[in-house]
């Protein structure tokens, strides 16, 4: 059986796929430490002549090593077929039947140390992988969250863009619903009129929005108050409520005096019979007063005495 | 309660209005003797006095309360003619009605009045026997936070107010 290539070759390819470093645990390896695990059916002992055979072979090398002594060649990585492969080459005066047995012995722990070393390998590679799904799904827990915190902050913001859109047109609809034309006004609006009534409300709106300089530059002020002077109620509404809106800019409360703007507004507080024109008008007069050269002009213009005149008449006793 | 409009022609001067036109004579009286003066020669005391007592809109009392304040701010006389259309009195009223504290803006405004009021000693005697010092010490936090409990206490005099008009944007939100 020795010398049967057919046997010696099977054996060789069965055991091929170990490489130099389980060869050299096989020559290290002592009966004690053998692996825990082994495949069914086989003894757990470790052959006392493999240990033997590893310490001959490891007198050998070193025989050799002390021969060339001076010249230390590379060692070259034997794997499990061959180093058992050569083991069994020197047992080849066995007889038959032992040289099986050591083959089937050989063959037994090659493959238990094969089997060890690929079951570390995929424990290795199982940590591996699990430590990578680990920080995947982690990954993934941040960017889930961090989604859901950006949606919740675009629904926020969304919701309050909605409410504010919705307080605007409420706003919106209040100034048309207020500058209703009374009854001794002219209800005839017509194309143009619309148009003016437009142009004041759009004017109102932008005093928030374009630059102060700019409506100034286009004589929004001017523009303004003469549209007060239309006998339309329901131009003069709107258009008392631009200028009112625009005086609040401090650029601009000069400009207003200038334009003619406490002229036109005295007239309306003193004659106007609707009460938002009136107050539209009073708040313009008021946010006028407050720029310190426009004070002289409020007296002299008939403005406090029209502002006075109106508190006198509010409160008269029915 | 306290009716809000009383006037025949409420119809065309409403709170917003009124309370409007005394921002507008606040902010003329606001550092210009010559129209504080103008202002208490057109008469018009009387009827911020009645205003005071009777209407509870905060917006109409505050303003009314900022214009005695800025009518009697460093002006003897103004002072003197504020005092006899017995403006203590409404001040007190208004406080008592419409401040309270939901409307610290209405005390406060009625302590400055107050305290410009008192510029002389004949005319701190009159606000004291208004029970000023009385409503002083009772004022919500909020007005007694600021400078003018000290000032009436102390006899300290402030400075004139200037008076926003309530005007509503498209942009505001409330």
């Amino acid at each position: 059986m020795l010398t049967n290539p057919v046997l010696f070759s099977l054996f060789c390819s069965r055991v091929g796929g170990l490489t130099k470093h389980d060869l050299l645990i096989i020559a290290k390896l002592e009966p004690n430490t053998l692996p825990p695990r082994r495949p069914p059916g086989r003894p757990s002992s470790m052959p006392s002549h493999t240990s033997a055979a590893a310490k001959a072979l490891h007198e050998e090398q070193q025989k050799s090593l002390n021969v060339t002594k001076n010249f230390v060649a590379p060692v070259k990585k034997l794997t499990i077929a061959e180093e058992v492969g050569k083991k069994l080459k020197r047992m080849q005066d066995k007889s038959p039947a032992d040289f099986l047995d050591i083959c089937l012995r050989e063959f037994d722990v090659a493959v238990s140390l094969q089997t060890s070393a690929m079951r570390d390998e995929f424990d290795e590679a199982l940590n591996d992988l699990t430590s990578r799904a680990n920080s995947m799904e982690r990954n993934l827990s941040s960017l889930m969250s961090w989604k859901q915190q950006t949606c919740e902050a675009k629904v926020k913001q969304a919701l309050q863009q909605r409410d504010d859109e919705r307080q605007e047109k409420l706003n919106l609809a209040n100034w048309m619903s207020q500058f209703t034309p009374s009854s001794e006004a002219n209800k005839d609006v017509d194309e143009v009129d619309f148009a003016f009534i437009r142009f004041a409300l759009n004017m109102a709106v932008a005093c928030d929005i374009c630059p102060v300089q700019k409506q100034l530059d286009a004589g929004a002020p001017a523009f303004l108050a003469s549209m007060l002077r239309v006998k339309s109620d329901s131009v003069v509404g709107p258009a008392s409520m631009a200028l009112a809106h625009l005086s609040l800019h401090t650029e601009t409360k000069a400009a207003i005096a200038a334009a003619g703007g406490i002229t036109a507004c005295v007239d309306l507080v003193n004659t106007n019979p609707n009460a938002p024109i009136v107050a539209q008008c009073c708040k313009t007069l008021a946010s006028v007063a407050m720029w310190p050269a426009n004070k002289p002009l409020m007296a002299g213009k008939g403005a406090i005495k029209a502002l006075v005149r109106a508190i006198q008449v509010s409160s008269l006793t029915p | 309660m306290f009716a809000q409009s009383v006037g025949p022609d409420n119809l065309r001067i409403d709170d917003d209005a009124l309370g409007s036109a005394f921002c507008g004579l606040c902010n003329c009286a606001e550092g210009n003797d010559a129209n504080r003066n103008l202002i208490v020669e057109l008469d018009v005391m009387k009827s911020v006095e009645y205003i005071c007592e009777n209407w509870t809109d905060p917006y109409v009392l505050a303003s009314a309360a900022k214009l005695i304040a800025n009518l009697a701010y460093s002006n003897v006389y103004t002072a003197m003619m504020c005092l006899s259309a017995h403006c203590e009195e409404a001040l007190n009223m208004s406080i008592r009605k419409g401040g309270g504290d939901k409307n610290p803006d209405v005390q406060e405004a009625a302590m400055m009045a107050f305290a410009n009021l008192s510029n002389n000693e004949s005319n701190q005697t009159h606000v004291g026997a208004s029970g000023a010092i009385e409503l002083a010490v009772q004022v919500s936090p909020a007005a007694r936070r600021s400078h003018t409990c000290v000032n009436i206490i102390g006899g300290g005099v402030n400075k004139g107010q200037r008076c926003l008009p309530h005007i509503v944007r498209v942009t505001d939100t409330h």
